[in-house]
C-alpha cells in the first residue's frame, strides 16, 4: 500500500482540472483508494502492480461512460512500460462500460480489448486491471 | 505503569518497522555474499551441464571496465564484477574460444547469439555486481559483459548458455536467390497495432513456408552495421512489420521488445535472401540514371553477396531478363514516384531490362544475358612511357617485397579506365593507364585482405577498405596517354565520383 495523504490526490485530481470534489469514503476500499464525485462524474483512484513499480490511475466515469484515464504515478521503465502515460494508449479505454476491460497483444477484436503498449503487455495489464477495479466499483460488471 | 507500557509498544512498533524495512528475501545480494537459488545451464550439443549459481560465485572473481552502445546510440561504462565465462567452462573442459557461437539465454525468454569474432577476441564476465552494486532482483543472478560491443548483449537474469560449434547453413554458403521483401505476394498482411499506429504486418511462419526455409537460423542485418543471428524457431513465432515506422521490424507479442529487430535491411537464411528495396536504397552506395537516383546494383549484389557472371532480375509477374554482372554497374534499384520499386538501366542497356515491382534476383546461366554496350577498361596499346617507380608492400604473409616498374611492365596488363569526376561542382572527364591494383595484389600473393593503407612520399597515409577496390581502381602511370610527373608517380585511381581518394606518389602499400 503506497502511504499518501488525502490532500496530496485531491490536489492532484484538482491539478488535472477536476473541481468540486465530494469524497465518499463509505465506496473506497482496499482496491479503489478514492472515490470523489463531481457533479455527474465519478472519479476514482485505483493502484496495481506494474512491472517494477505501483501504478497508480485516475478513472472518470460520467452516465457510465469512461470520459478519462490518466495515471498519476509510475515507476515504469521509460522506453517499455513508461509509454501507459501517452494519450493514444488511455484513449482506448474511453468508452461506454460494458464487459470488463481484457489485455491482447497485437490488434483488438471486441470493444472491451485493449491492445497493450507494445513490449510493455505487464504495465498495460496493470492498468487495465485498475481500470476494471474502478468500473466495478461505479457499478459495472 | 501505563506509561512504561505505552513506551515498550512504542519502541516495539520502532522495531518492526526497522526490521520490515531491511527484510531479506531468499534471493538476497549483497556486497559481502551472493545468493541465489538455481542452476546455470550450458548446453554443449546434445550434453547439458548444470553448475548452481552459488558455486559460480565463489570462482575466482574478476573485475573489470566495460563500455558498451545502448540501441539508442548512447554510450555506457560500467565496472562488472563477475567471474570470466571460460573459468565457469574450464570446469567442464571447454573454453569459448572453440565455439562458432555463444547463445546467452534469459528467465523471461530474451535470447541472443554472441558470434565469433566476439567470442574469439573478447573475454566475457559473467557479472553480479555492477558499478559496485549487486545486480536488481530483475537482472539477477548474471548478467555478461563483453567490452566495446552493443549492450545488445548484456543480457539480464541469464539462466542458460547455448555453446554451438558449427555455423549455419545460411552464413556458409552465398545466396542462391534473393527476393524483395516490398513486392512479394500471395501473403496476407494483418493488421498489427504498434504504438499509436495500426501497421500492417506478414508472419513470418507465412514468409519462410512460401520460400521453404525450414529449422536453422537466420542472419538479420539492420541499418546501423546491426548484425544478428536468430533462430528460425524464434522468427518463426513473429511477424514482419512491413508498413510503418521502422519497417520492416521484427516483432513478436511472444518476445521480449529487446529481441524486436528494426529497420531490417537484409534476411539470410539457406534457402532464400530477402532484402528491404527501401532499406538497401536508404543505406547503399547511390549513383544516379536519367535523373533518378537509386543503389548502385553493384553494391546490392555485394550486399546480399550474390556474386555469379549472370543474373536474373524477375517482377512480382514474373516478367524478367537476364543480365550480365557487367551490366550491373549501368544499374540502379530504385523506387519511382508511384512507390513502386524497380530495377532501371542506363542508356547502355535496353528499355527491355527495366524491371518495374523487381521481386527477385537469382543466378542465370548465362543463355540470354544482355549486355552493357559500355566500353570495358580496355589495355592499352600504346606505348607510355613513364618514370622510374616502385611501391613496398607490407603486411604480407612472407615480410615485404618491393614491387617495381619493371615487374610491372613485365608481368602485368597495362589497362586504361576512364573516369568522370565532380570537380568544382563540374564534370571532369579523363582517361588513366596504369595496372590494376587487384592483379598486383595477386602478384604478390595476397589472397585476402580487409583493407589497404597507401603512404605517399610526403608520409601522408590513407586507408581504403577491400570494399572499395574493384577492377577499376589501378596505381596509374600516365594520364591522357601522358606518362604522369615521375614525383607523382604512381597515383592511385578509381571509378568512383569524386578523386578524394586518388592519392599521388604512393610509395607504400600496407596490407591489412
Amino acid at each position: 500500500m503506497i502511504f499518501n495523504t488525502q490532500d496530496q490526490y485531491k490536489k492532484q485530481v484538482t491539478d488535472i482540472g477536476y473541481t468540486k470534489l465530494h469524497r465518499v469514503k463509505s465506496a473506497e476500499s482496499s482496491e479503489v483508494i478514492r472515490y470523489y464525485e463531481s457533479g455527474n462524474k465519478v472519479i476514482q483512484i485505483s493502484q496495481s502492480e506494474g512491472y517494477k513499480s505501483v501504478i497508480t490511475v485516475l478513472v472518470v466515469i460520467e452516465d457510465n461512460n469512461i470520459t478519462d484515464v490518466k495515471i498519476l504515478s509510475h515507476h515504469e521503465t521509460e522506453d517499455y512500460g513508461g509509454y501507459i502515460t501517452e494519450e493514444w494508449f488511455l484513449n482506448r479505454f474511453l468508452q461506454k462500460i460494458g464487459d470488463k476491460f481484457k489485455v491482447v497483444k497485437i490488434k483488438k477484436t471486441k470493444e472491451n480489448e485493449i491492445v497493450a503498449v507494445t513490449g510493455a503487455t505487464v504495465s498495460s495489464r496493470a492498468v487495465v486491471n485498475a481500470v476494471n477495479k474502478c468500473v466495478e466499483n461505479y457499478g459495472g460488471k | 505503569m501505563k506509561f512504561n507500557l505505552k513506551k515498550i509498544l512504542a519502541l516495539f512498533l520502532v522495531l518492526v518497522l526497522a526490521l520490515s524495512l531491511t527484510a531479506c528475501n531468499d534471493n538476497a545480494q549483497t556486497s559481502a555474499s551472493f545468493e541465489y537459488e538455481g542452476n546455470l545451464k550450458i548446453t554443449n550439443g546434445e550434453k547439458v551441464h548444470e553448475i548452481p549459481f552459488n558455486e559460480v560465485f565463489k570462482m575466482e572473481t574478476v573485475t573489470k571496465t566495460v563500455k558498451s552502445v545502448t540501441s539508442s546510440g548512447e554510450e555506457l561504462t560500467n565496472e562488472v564484477k563477475g567471474v570470466l565465462l571460460n573459468t565457469v567452462l574450464a570446469k567442464f573442459d571447454l573454453k569459448r574460444e572453440d565455439f562458432y557461437s555463444i547463445r546467452f539465454v534469459a528467465g523471461d525468454g530474451y535470447q541472443i547469439e554472441v558470434p565469433k569474432d566476439i567470442i574469439s577476441e573478447k573475454e566475457i564476465v559473467l557479472g553480479y555486481e555492477y558499478d559496485g552494486q549487486p545486480l536488481d532482483e530483475k537482472k539477477q543472478p548474471l548478467r555478461p559483459a563483453i567490452n566495446d560491443v552493443r549492450s545488445m548483449y548484456f543480457v539480464s537474469n541469464l539462466i542458460e548458455i547455448q555453446l554451438n560449434k558449427t555455423a549455419s547453413k545460411s552464413e556458409s554458403k552465398g545466396a542462391e536467390k534473393v527476393v524483395v521483401l516490398e513486392t512479394i505476394t500471395g501473403i496476407d498482411q494483418e493488421d498489427y497495432t504498434y504504438y499509436e499506429s495500426t501497421d500492417k504486418a506478414i508472419k513470418v511462419k507465412d514468409l519462410f513456408n512460401k520460400y521453404g526455409v525450414e529449422d536453422g537460423s537466420t542472419k538479420v542485418i539492420a541499418t546501423e552495421k546491426f548484425v544478428k543471428t536468430e533462430k528460425n524457431s524464434v522468427l518463426t513465432t513473429g511477424y514482419l512489420k512491413v508498413t510503418g515506422e521502422h519497417r520492416p521490424l521484427f516483432l513478436s507479442p511472444d518476445l521480449p521488445k529487446g529481441m524486436h529487430i528494426k529497420n531490417i535491411v537484409s534476411m539470410i537464411t539457406d534457402k532464400a535472401v530477402f532484402i528491404s528495396a527501401e532499406q538497401a536504397i536508404n543505406t547503399l552506395p547511390s549513383r544516379e540514371i536519367d535523373g533518378v537516383k537509386g543503389a548502385k546494383l553493384e553494391e546490392v549484389m555485394k550486399s546480399i553477396k550474390l556474386d555469379t557472371d549472370f543474373y536474373v532480375l524477375t517482377a512480382n509477374d514474373d516478367y524478367s531478363v537476364e543480365v550480365t554482372k557487367q551490366s550491373l554497374e549501368h544499374g540502379i534499384l530504385c523506387i519511382n514516384s508511384k512507390g513502386q520499386y524497380k530495377v532501371m538501366f542506363d542508356e547502355t542497356m535496353p528499355k527491355s531490362t527495366t524491371i518495374k515491382h523487381i521481386n527477385m534476383f537469382s543466378k542465370g546461366e548465362g543463355k540470354s544475358a544482355i549486355d552493357t554496350t559500355a566500353k570495358k577498361p580496355s589495355t592499352v596499346t600504346t606505348d607510355v612511357k613513364s618514370g622510374e617507380w616502385s611501391i613496398m608492400f607490407e603486411g604480407l604473409s612472407d615480410g615485404s617485397f618491393e614491387f617495381t616498374k619493371d615487374r610491372a611492365e613485365r608481368k602485368l596488363e597495362l589497362i586504361n579506365v576512364d573516369t568522370c569526376i565532380i570537380k568544382n561542382d563540374k564534370e571532369v572527364k579523363d582517361s588513366y593507364q596504369g595496372y590494376r591494383v587487384l592483379d598486383i595484389l595477386k602478384f604478390v600473393k595476397v589472397t585476402d585482405f580487409s583493407s589497404l593503407v597507401l603512404t605517399a612520399s610526403d608520409g601522408y597515409e590513407l586507408e581504403i577498405s577491400r570494399d572499395e577496390i574493384d577492377e577499376n581502381t589501378i596505381f596509374a602511370v600516365a594520364k591522357n596517354e601522358t606518362p604522369i610527373k615521375d614525383d607523382e608517380l604512381v597515383r592511385l585511381v578509381q571509378d568512383s565520383q569524386f578523386a578524394t581518394k586518388w592519392i599521388r606518389s604512393v610509395t607504400k602499400v600496407t596490407v591489412k
